[in-house]
């Protein structure tokens, strides 16, 4: 009768912080149903800190901070724990007065308006009633503008351009429509020299008292006429004319030059030879960061009335990109094209926003560093959830045959056939995580790495053998081959080679073999895949007979679900694309090329021998298999201590020798690895 | 015959160059001198007295979001930047620190300069008498830092009376000296700013430099989830710069 009470169990793990904890459990995410704080202020002490002199009002002040104000200025100021718009003296008005180049508009309180036209020695003009910029602007511009000739300590005929209110208060006479230049006005100011200023985007003339004229144009330069009226833009000549100030930004044309004799100049910019835009930004990186304009597109929709980002282009990008992009120390950047200079402006810290570009018309794009709301992805428990439009995750998982854990550790079954549970299997088996992986304060004992532990497994593999089979000397000679026969139930994925047969084609072939059909080619003694009959149909036991799969799986009511993995790449690849998605976690390169600690990726086994009843008798050792992407147990045998016999020398290092001389073109990069191991 | 007519013309340049020399002299000038002319204009005294330190006083404060030494600040690149918006907790709108910041430039620039106006009066006492004139009657005013458009204006309320021997004596007072700086508007646009961080957590760039299309804007990102706000008049290069801390997003899970 065979022993099936003979138990070895694999202790295989991948341990992602920098410190080994070998039987770290897999945990739930951290923490479970995590919900995201929204913004607020710490409304506690804050208030208003009004000064009554200046008229100034300035909202979410702390008490201490605005009486250490009225101590310091020796001001009518009082502290308030009303918001600024509930207080009288804080109401707003539309504030017009006259600075250097005319009249001009601004959004203040009476009070303040009082003072700024103070500051410019001008009289204003103040409207309670206009609370918008907007409609502020828009009532200055109906206001008529013009000259006002007046007499100003030993000057008659002095002139300034601006509107009738302010002309009445000092005494002048108003000219609607004139500019101080007209001749029939006999003022001070003349055109023989005029100098040029930058209005906005335009450029200007400025007569001899430095009153604003009319948009520079070559052509009417030295005409009467056109220093006798104001005229209107729309009147000007033309945006692209030869010598015309009227400057167009879509044409990347601003005012700008020499202080004095401004023009339309060229304001686009190089950058790395593509010619940018006036206004134009877009994403760049540092090193590490795959990005490129056509495939970080963000498209706006909306979805029940809101304005929502949609990052479905260039996702599968991104989501393949965890090896090369978002690594340690890499940033976001948006650079900006204003007035032909290129700046620069730096995403946040640690990957918390991440540059998204917004195409317009073809060949202009607006950049954003947004939030990278990457917590939120711990919350979503499906694919559809989970790669919803308007959220930076992705799902690991979500398609045939390619599975994994979830957080949660719950398995939707599969039985091989049922369409409905492999739909559900689909949409549910695997594990949210971020698309844009974030950055983490590893470097302290005290960060983020624990981020990274949630990254972590055990599986259990159980093996069933003879009842002749000496557990403790043979097992140790056992291939890979012989352990996958082996394999009774459990992680048998988590065996090296298990199902990577280069005669096993696809998925396909294994979920046939599971349900009792044939092989490929050969037979089933020739797989890396389990030959016992319980782990196909787990009231059996013995081993499968025949060259196919077990006959017992042939009967759905007898069968097992399918393994979550198929074999032990899909469970590799999925461990490592998870782990290296949640962050600064597993074995990565740094943006500036430096890898970081391969140990901070580790598969180890520890075997175990049970008895009948499943108790532990004996214990052995962990030993590591696989150590960053560096796997230093020969592949035709499972543990390698056997070979090199019984020293004092660590495991990695005899099997670093032995992995050398077998395979001098495939040198393991064993330097890092002892340089930041500790002796076992 | 000859000799003497050569020395003649040679006699003749010379007093036509050494008056040519007198005349250039008396119109450009000769080498400028540090000790100004006092009884003229005693102004001009005080403010090559006062200039050199207010200047430093001026880039400062500028260089160091509007004081001259900060309590809260973020070191970055050789100065010390007050945080003008604040809050040490994660995600969570500052609080504004400064509410009245052209305010606040004004308090600590005059408190900066002082004490070396006072010192300069105590030198343009001893210039006069230096000079032979008697201090009749020296009265201390008050002092005003005044931030304008364009300008600063430091405006020194003391009054100083002088005499000589058996002239009538003169009084000196009021003096207004005018220092060319944008720190004015550079301050209103950083209140604005400030107004974004504390109701939004962080300012639109782009929309402010659509408004203010004279003034270069920038952000940079410190330790400490800082933002560090520069904005410099195109023109003039006059710069202002403060830090902020608000709706920080620190690493791993809130």
């Amino acid at each position: 009768m065979k022993n099936k009470s003979i138990f070895l169990i694999a202790l295989a793990f991948l341990s992602l912080a920098i410190m080994i904890s070998p039987l770290v459990l897999s945990q739930s995410p951290y923490p479970p149903g995590y919900d995201f704080p929204t913004p607020e202020v710490n409304t506690e002490n804050l208030g208003t800190c009004v000064n009554y002199d200046t008229g100034e009002c300035t909202p979410n002040t702390n008490e201490e901070d605005c009486l250490d104000m009225e101590e310091q200025l020796e001001q009518n100021i009082e502290w308030s724990s009303l918001e600024r718009n509930q207080i009288s003296a804080c109401s707003p008005g539309c504030c017009i007065i006259n600075t250097d180049y005319g009249p001009e508009s601004t959004i203040k309180s009476e009070k303040e308006c009082e003072q700024m036209a103070e500051k410019y020695s001008s009289p204003y003009d103040y409207n309670p009633e206009i609370k918008k910029s907007y409609d502020c602007v828009s009532s200055l511009l109906s206001k008529e503008q013009g000259a006002c000739v007046y007499e100003r300590e030993a000057e008659e005929n002095a002139c300034e351009r601006e509107i009738q209110k302010f002309c009445t208060a000092k005494d002048g006479k108003f000219y609607p429509g004139l500019l101080c230049t007209a001749e029939e006005l006999n003022t001070v100011c003349d055109y023989d020299k005029p100098t040029t200023t930058c209005m906005g985007e335009d450029a200007y003339y400025v007569d001899s008292c430095g009153n604003l004229a009319n948009m520079v144009d070559e052509k009417r330069k030295n005409d009467e006429s056109y220093w006798t009226e104001i005229i209107e833009q729309n009147e000007s000549c033309s945006p692209g004319e030869t010598g015309c100030g009227n400057c167009e930004t879509s044409e990347s044309t601003f005012c700008g030059g020499d202080s004095k004799d401004v023009s339309c100049v060229d304001t686009s910019c190089e950058y790395k030879g593509e010619t940018y835009s006036e206004g134009e930004s877009w994403c760049v990186s540092d090193g590490g960061i795959h990005v490129t304009n056509s495939y970080f597109t963000k498209n706006i929709t909306y979805v029940d009335g809101q304005r929502v980002a949609n990052h479905e282009q260039g996702r599968e990008l991104v989501e393949n990109s965890y090896l090369e992009a978002n690594l340690p120390g890499s940033r976001y950047y948006v650079l900006t094209c204003m007035q032909g200079e290129v700046n620069i402006e730096p995403c946040a810290d640690y990957r918390n926003e991440v540059c998204v570009e917004q195409e317009y018309g073809g060949d202009f794009t607006a950049a954003t560093c947004e939030t990278n709301d990457w917590r939120e992805c711990f919350n979503q428990t499906n694919k559809t959830q989970c790669e919803d439009i308007s959220r930076m995750c992705k799902w690991i998982g979500g398609e045939d045959y390619y599975w994994g854990y979830r957080f949660d550790n719950k398995i939707y079954p599969w039985n091989g056939q049922n369409p409905t549970q492999l739909e559900q299997r689909n949409e549910y088996q695997g594990s949210c995580v971020p698309l844009y992986a974030p950055g983490f304060v590893f470097w302290k004992d005290d960060g983020d790495g624990n981020i990274c532990s949630i990254g972590s497994v055990q599986e259990a593999a159980i093996y069933e053998t003879g009842l002749f089979t000496d557990r403790e000397d043979d097992f140790q000679d056992w291939s890979t081959m012989s352990a996958a026969h082996e394999c009774f139930s459990g992680g048998c994925y988590a065996i090296p080679d298990y199902g990577l047969d280069s005669n096993l084609n696809d998925m396909e072939d294994i979920v046939r073999i599971h349900l009792g059909g044939d092989t490929p080619s050969g037979k089933l003694k020739e797989y890396h895949l389990s030959r016992r009959q319980g782990y196909y149909c787990p009231d059996k036991t013995g081993t499968v007979t025949g060259d196919d799969g077990p006959k017992c799986a042939e009967k759905e009511s007898k069968r097992a679900d399918m393994p979550i993995f198929l074999n032990h790449g899909a469970w590799m690849d999925y461990l490592q694309e998870r782990a290296k998605s949640l962050g600064d976690c597993g074995y990565k390169q740094s943006v500036s090329g430096e890898s970081g600690q391969a140990r901070s990726e580790t598969l180890s086994a520890v075997f175990q021998i049970l008895d009948q009843d499943g108790e532990l008798k004996e214990d052995f050792d962990s030993e590591p298999i696989y150590i960053g992407d560096s796997r230093y147990t020969p592949s035709n045998t499972y543990r390698g201590s056997k070979i090199f016999g019984q020293t004092d020398e660590p495991f990695y290092w005899r099997a670093y020798r032995w992995w050398n001389n077998l395979h001098s073109d495939k040198e393991l990069n064993m330097g890092e690895i002892l340089s930041q191991s500790t002796t076992n | 015959m000859r000799k003497k007519g050569q020395v003649t013309i040679f006699v003749i340049l010379a007093i036509i160059l050494v008056v040519l020399a007198i005349i250039i002299y008396s119109l450009v000038g000769g080498p400028t001198s540090r000790r100004i002319d006092v009884d003229e204009d005693p102004e001009v005294f005080l403010r090559d007295c006062i200039e050199d330190d207010f200047w430093i006083y001026i880039d400062n404060v500028s260089l160091n979001g509007g004081s001259v030494s900060p309590e809260l600040y973020k070191r970055y690149y050789g100065a010390n930047v007050e945080y003008l918006c604040y809050t040490p907790e994660q995600y969570e709108l500052c609080s504004i620190r400064n509410p009245f910041l052209t305010e606040h430039i004004e308090y600590e620039l005059l408190s900066a300069i002082e004490d070396k106006i006072d010192s300069c009066f105590l030198d343009l006492q001893n210039v006069f008498e230096e000079k032979g004139y008697t201090i009749m009657d020296f009265e201390k005013g008050e002092y005003e830092v005044e931030l304008a458009p364009e300008v600063i204006n430091l405006m020194i309320n003391s009054s100083i009376t002088i005499k000589k021997g058996n002239q009538e004596s003169t009084t000196f007072d009021n003096f207004d000296l005018q220092f060319y700086n944008n720190l004015y508007e550079l301050a209103e646009i950083a209140k604005g700013i400030i107004e974004w961080e504390t109701l939004l957590g962080k300012a639109d760039l782009q929309e402010f430099s659509y408004m203010y299309t004279d003034f270069k804007i920038t952000r940079d990102l410190a330790e400490y989830e800082t933002k560090i706000y520069k904005i410099q008049d195109r023109t003039t290069k006059d710069e202002f710069q403060f830090a902020s801390r608000s709706l920080a997003f620190p690493s791993g899970m809130l």
